[in-house]
């Protein structure tokens, strides 16, 4: 049998008219042999009835000041899976085919237990073999899973896989089929080199390997998930980026013998930030070892996501999500740090150059213990991170150079940078964002589509 | 505080055997995907130097150019960029330290090699969207007392750059911290 998972996202199951291009792919790849086993999103984006925002809307809207539990959260968006599979399945079935509505579970995804957030543990795909043997097309709600707590635990607890979590369900059925490949099918024709919202010639990507795509969607393409690259890779099952209403090719993601040589393979961005910059300067090395210890202590107890951190003998730096701003507002202006000891001393740290009237109320009460040491954090609100991933490029001498003059003459300011066997990233103003991306296409010569 | 938020393995409630699966299928018919959460592996890198230009005169950005372009010149390869507040930082081979020196020699700055360093290497998959896990991992470090020279982040990995001696005990530190305490 050959076994081929095709996936089809938001866009390609919004309309009657685009799920039947959908369904007649899948028949059409049934016609050439192989068995389909079809996993799909929810209907639509942001603000279709059936998709994932709307069903959490119908919660908030019930009262707007209580979070709904991460559980019930997880039973309400599982919704939209189980819709989309049970017409899509229908749909099959007015062309002809049988076909079967799974939910993650009766597909046999077992996960672990973080709900909203998942990771596939273990397949069991029984009963989709048995589908399959007996002629017909199971239809898997993508993005969900059971988690089961404990022995003889009824039914399991239903779970959800996160962000990208249908294309993490194709590839992970995909892998326990032994499939012969997975196909994601979306709204554009393969992996592109840039965002066509900044660079639109960006052109389509013929090859490239699992480490690179993953690369890619970790540091923000969004036509695949970096978790279902990762799978695949880890299978070694070839992968398919495609349009569901084209004819293109689409991009093949293979493993890195196949897709070798040096190259660069794309600019990405992602991320919305907040840049803090703590200036130590002055401070005795013990001191600030103890101040930045300190620090990240409480960002890590209050579970704060960091990014982009750097140390040298004049401070330290890290990254924050905008959505957790808040929090590290009210955890770090005017917090105070006792350093004790012979040689002990007074720290507060303040946001901004101008001190708010907590800390100044703060430090003034302070300073009848003696001397207080501010420590002041320079803050860059609207951050984002640009970044180029390539193959063997950048351990080239000089790539670090030509990057950051590009940017640099086109006037784009880079606030830190950081950077792995494949790829850098630099921290830039948002507002500069799309000329960022497109210089840095333009320098790196990406408009010639491989 | 475990760094690990859920580790799968054998006597985990999560290694379940398939008589508490959803289905009753033979064991031979599962198979396990996801790598699982928090630290996977830490390793140690030998054979850096670090490089820390200080007292760049302004404009700082272009002063920052300047030496990345002489080290270009001097056809050498470097890793781990950090911009700092009056310079840049970054490591090289050990085996080109001495022509990052010569190259900088002319520079006006103030040009800083710590020879003999190593990279402590902490990889977990998608740290940066596991709340407080990358915060946790440093603190862990800054607590042990050992000078970090250096350190930086990606997705799935953190930098930490230090001693030979130091980087033993770092790389100690944080796998005993990701077991729940146990060595």
């Amino acid at each position: 049998m050959k076994i081929k998972v095709m996936k089809f996202g938001g866009t390609s199951v919004a309309s009657n008219e685009a799920r039947l291009q959908a369904a007649m792919r899948v028949v059409s790849t049934r016609e050439q042999g192989y068995s389909p086993v079809v996993v799909v999103s929810a209907i639509g984006r942001r603000g279709a009835p059936y998709a994932t925002d709307t069903l959490i809307q119908l919660l908030h809207e019930i009262d707007p000041t209580i979070k709904p539990d991460d559980r019930e959260l997880d039973l309400m968006i599982a919704c939209g899976e189980i819709l989309s599979a049970v017409i899509f399945a229908h749909t099959l079935k007015t062309l002809g085919v049988q076909a079967r509505a799974y939910r993650g579970g009766q597909a046999g995804i077992r996960t672990d237990g973080v709900y909203g957030n998942a990771r596939v543990v273990g397949i069991n795909p029984i009963a989709l073999r048995r589908c399959l043997e007996e002629d017909a097309i199971p239809v898997v709600c993508g993005f969900q899973g059971v988690f089961v707590p404990e022995k003889g635990y009824p039914g399991g607890e239903l779970t959800t896989l996160g962000r990208g979590g249908s294309d993490t369900t194709a590839a992970a059925v995909g892998a326990a089929l032994k499939a012969e490949a997975v196909e994601i099918f979306t709204d554009v024709e393969g992996v592109k080199t840039a965002d066509p919202d900044y660079v639109d010639y960006a052109p389509t990507l013929s090859l490239m390997s699992y480490d690179e795509v993953a690369e890619i969607a970790h540091l923000g393409a969004k036509v695949l998930h970096p978790r279902a690259a990762e799978i695949a890779m880890k299978f070694n099952i070839p992968l398919w980026v495609k349009s569901t209403f084209s004819q293109a090719p689409g991009t093949q993601i293979v493993n890195s013998d196949t897709a070798s040589g040096s190259r660069v393979t794309g600019v990405t961005h992602t991320g919305k930030l907040v840049y803090l910059q703590f200036d130590l300067e002055g401070a005795p090395g013990t001191h600030a070892t103890q101040v930045q210890s300190r620090v990240y202590q409480m960002m890590a107890r209050y579970n704060l996501n960091l990014y982009m951190m750097n140390l040298s003998d004049e401070g330290f730096g890290f990254a924050v999500p905008r959505d957790q701003y808040a929090t590290v507002q009210a955890l770090l202006d005017g917090l105070v740090i006792p350093l004790p000891g012979e040689n002990g001393a007074v720290y507060m740290i303040q946001l901004g150059e101008t001190p708010t009237l907590e800390a100044e109320t703060q430090a003034e009460l302070l300073s009848a213990l003696g001397e207080v040491r501010t420590v002041p954090i320079e803050i860059t609100e609207s951050c984002t991170m640009v970044s180029v991933v390539g193959v063997d490029t950048m351990q080239q001498p000089g790539v670090f150079h030509r990057i950051l003059t590009a940017l640099h003459e086109e006037q784009v300011p880079v606030l830190q940078t950081s950077d792995s066997d494949l790829s850098l990233s630099c921290l830039v103003p948002e507002s500069e964002l799309g000329r960022a991306v497109h210089t840095l296409h333009q320098t790196l010569g990406l408009a010639e589509a491989r | 505080m475990p760094i690990n938020i859920r580790k799968v393995g054998a006597g985990d409630p999560l290694s379940c055997t398939v008589d508490e699966a959803p289905t009753n299928a033979p064991a031979s018919t599962e198979t396990e995907f996801e790598k699982p959460r928090g630290i996977s592996k830490v390793e140690i890198k030998t054979g850096y130097a670090q490089v820390r230009v200080n007292g760049l005169p302004e404009p700082l950005t272009e002063t920052r150019l300047d030496v990345l372009e002489h080290v270009r010149n001097a056809q050498v390869s470097i890793d781990f960029l950090k911009l700092t507040q009056q310079g840049l930082s970054f490591l090289v081979s050990e085996n080109d330290a001495e022509a990052v020196e010569e190259a900088l020699s002319n520079q006006g700055s103030h040009v800083q090699i710590e020879h003999e360093r190593c990279i402590v290497l902490i990889h977990a998959v998608n740290m940066r969207d596991e709340e407080g896990l990358v915060a946790r991992v440093v603190s862990v470090a800054i607590a042990t007392g050992i000078h970090i020279d250096h350190l930086g982040d990606m997705h799935d990995r953190i930098y930490l750059v230090t001693t030979s001696a130091g980087a033993t005990k770092l790389k100690s530190a944080i796998e005993q911290d990701a077991n729940g305490g146990r060595a």
